[in-house]
């Protein structure tokens, strides 16, 4: 479940950058996490591990077995050479002078059926802490700790049965509807499980630290239905019967239990305290070394209907880091139409070398911040555009607008701008003085306003000391051609201003399965689109 | 009935190893007509970021397919006994339309420096892992604590 749990929330990469580099964005996605948002998560954290897919109050297995190898009695005491010999001896002893058993080969197996466990959770959270120091005196990664107190936790077995593979004739000893559950009367069981998560630059790693728990103070207690499961045992001396008394061995076995199940207490508390987070670590660390990457599809954006074929993309985790309460992660990702590869150009999509800063006046009134490269933004709508989404749009007052190249965000300036080029064909008298149709440059300013819950983007007009008309397109008096081109674009400016470019920011709308509510959107000087949210946790209502 | 016997009781039901879902309508399905549409009651999850547009990710399949050709707009699945699996949580329903007959089910998945499709766990292995039987015209998946007392997929 601990595996299960750590896979939900960290992806980590062993491929070398090279296997993603082609199209591999760094800094594409960045999230953080507030300390406001992190407590809802802890607070949600079982209805979170469900909608994951992880069951937090219940496992079940219809059978499960066990079977030691075959071979002679003695081998079951082979980790205690005295006790070995003991039975050694007597098995010798017994193989001589009784008829009609043989001791030397046995297997056991050992089977139960219908196991089910239920946990009551008086809590289960987690909090994130920064990490140790380094040598360097830096903080190493984060701490994820764990909380979980249970005051009911039970395991309930339909069936146990023991027997002798090799010596059917001996049947089987078991119980039938066992129950194994916590003695309230010792206290609730609390748990906290310490989780260090380092990276960066890509190289992960993931290890579950000692548990601590208070299982020693703990005692359980166990029912089963009664009888116990025996063999038929008589014994026949000169035709006197001696029979076992079933009941007695009954209360004996029941008198036994207190001691069997410290034992097994103790058993397990070894198990889970040593080889139980050691296999842990390893099976983490063998599955994440082949790489945890997540892939998806999104619907391109400016697609006519949303029945197209979708693109695919990716997230790489980069890395991890705990600031002033809140927890960041940077991702790298690609986005590709189809299963090619392709290749990006980081220094035309501009794409931000940094990851994106976070404002913390805006963080602390929100759950998490999401912020997106506006380099992988331009990928996604250089997909688009490959795809003629991008061709053209419509003014209201009918115009349409033909694009030549594809359009490119650019969020580090003074304000947001799309570049643009456009075709345009000059008419009438004045078309003498150009060579159409021409194609004019220019910044077309935007900003994301948020209508119904969504982040928009729409126009603000266009920047005019941007507008660049090249001189190949000019025939004659290029600087009178210049003023009247400026003066047209003047014109537009007003079926320019609130023209919606999109209804809805290509962004991601949930984390985790969680919806999302946007709560403001800003830009970063680093070349990021920050929209910061509220979690919205109504499906779990 | 202190809490110790209100779990013996429930750990000892009937419905103890399974999860009942009532019959399901799925709806909006006569712009496929003549394809099929199987339904998949699963453990899955959604992408860490979540686009609209995402598949939902099969962790595994508890049970299904149940197939139907679509011959209407609308189509009803019968009731159905989902199996208890470890820490498996059954968490969704999910619903394929697809051309072929049978559908074979696949998880979008990273390996090698490409987009790839691997089967989903637990898949039934009676369907043939073919081209035809890979492929699907739409999927629609909602999570079972949403599906109320007249569960409804709508496509």
């Amino acid at each position: 479940m601990i595996y299960r749990f750590v896979n939900v929330w960290i992806f980590i990469a062993s491929f070398s950058l090279n296997v993603w580099a082609n199209d591999l964005i760094p800094h594409s996605v960045g999230v953080a996490i507030s300390e406001q948002g992190q407590a809802e998560i802890s607070q949600r954290f079982a209805n979170l591990l469900f909608i994951n897919g992880i069951s937090p109050n219940e496992f079940f297995l219809e059978e499960v077995g066990f079977q030691t190898d075959e071979g002679p009695i003695e081998e079951l005491f082979s980790d205690d050479p005295e006790v070995f010999e003991i039975v050694k001896k007597w098995r010798g002893f017994l193989e001589r002078i009784l008829i009609g058993v043989r001791l030397d080969s046995h297997q056991f197996s050992l089977q139960a059926k219908e196991l089910e466990a239920a946990v009551v959770w008086d809590e289960l959270s987690f909090q994130i802490e920064e990490g140790p120091l380094s040598p360097e005196g830096l903080p190493d990664g984060v701490i994820l700790n764990v909380f979980a107190e249970a005051n009911a936790l039970e395991v309930a077995v339909g069936s146990v049965r023991g027997s002798d593979l090799k010596n059917p004739y001996l049947g089987e000893v078991g119980f039938d509807k066992v129950l194994i559950a916590l003695d309230q009367q010792t206290g609730p069981l609390d748990v906290r499980l310490k989780i260090h998560l380092t990276g960066s630059r890509g190289n992960f790693e993931v290890k579950v630290l000692p548990i601590e728990w208070n299982w020693d103070q703990l005692r359980l207690k166990a029912e089963y239905d009664r009888p116990l499961i025996f063999p038929e045992i008589q014994i026949t001396i000169n035709g006197h019967t001696i029979d076992i008394n079933l009941q007695e061995l009954d209360a004996i076995f029941t008198e036994q239990l207190p001691g069997l199940l410290d034992r097994a207490g103790v058993m397990i508390a070894e198990y889970v305290e040593g080889e139980g987070i050691q296999t842990l670590n390893k099976l983490i660390d063998e599955n994440l070394a082949s790489g945890l990457n997540e892939t998806n599809q999104m619907n391109p954006p400016g697609a006519p209907t949303t029945e197209v074929e979708p693109f695919n993309w990716g997230i790489q985790v980069s890395e991890l880091n705990f600031d002033r309460g809140n927890f960041f992660v940077n991702l790298s990702g690609f986005a590709r139409d189809g299963s090619r590869v392709g290749t990006v150009d980081l220094n035309r999509l501009k794409a931000s070398k940094k990851s994106f800063r976070l404002n913390t006046n805006d963080m602390e009134n929100h759950d998490m911040a999401l912020a997106l490269n506006q380099g992988f933004l331009n990928r996604v709508i250089e997909l688009s555009s490959d795809r003629g989404y991008f061709n053209s749009f419509d003014l209201e007052d009918g115009e349409k607008i033909k694009l030549t190249k594809t359009p490119v965000f650019d969020l580090t300036g003074k304000s947001a701008a799309m570049a643009l080029e456009i075709e345009y064909i000059v008419t009438g008298f004045e078309a003498i003085f150009v060579r159409n149709p021409i194609r004019i440059q220019f910044d077309l300013l935007v900003d994301f306003p948020i209508d119904n819950g969504k982040a928009k983007i729409v126009a603000k007009g266009v920047d005019l000391d941007s507008v660049h008309l090249d001189d190949r397109y000019i025939r004659f008096f290029s600087g009178k051609v210049r003023k009247a081109l400026r003066e047209k674009i003047e014109e537009m400016q007003a079926g320019l201003q609130g023209f919606s470019l999109a209804d809805e920011l290509p962004f991601p709308s949930t984390l985790f399965g969680v919806a999302l509510k946007v709560g403001k959107v800003s830009i970063d000087n680093n070349g990021h689109l920050v929209v910061y949210h509220d979690f919205d946790w109504s499906l779990f209502d | 009935m202190n809490k110790y016997f209100a779990l013996c009781f429930f750990l000892f039901s009937v419905s103890a190893w399974s999860t009942t879902v009532k019959k399901v309508t799925v709806t909006g399905l006569e712009k496929y007509q003549g394809q099929s549409i199987s339904l998949f009651y699963v453990s899955g999850k959604q992408a860490t970021f979540g686009t609209a547009g995402q598949e939902l990710e099969t962790n595994k399949v508890l049970f299904g397919p149940v197939t139907k050709v679509i011959d209407g707009n609308v189509l009803t699945f019968p009731k159905t006994k989902v199996p208890r699996d470890g820490f498996t949580a059954f968490n969704y329903l999910l619903a394929v339309v697809h051309p072929a007959e049978t559908h074979f089910l696949t998880n979008l998945t990273y390996e090698g420096g490409a987009v790839v499709r691997v089967p989903a766990l637990n898949v039934d292995r009676n369907i043939e892992d073919n081209v035809s039987n890979r492929e699907f015209s739409e999927k629609r998946f909602k999570p079972i604590f949403k599906l109320g007392n007249q569960p409804q997929l709508d496509f």
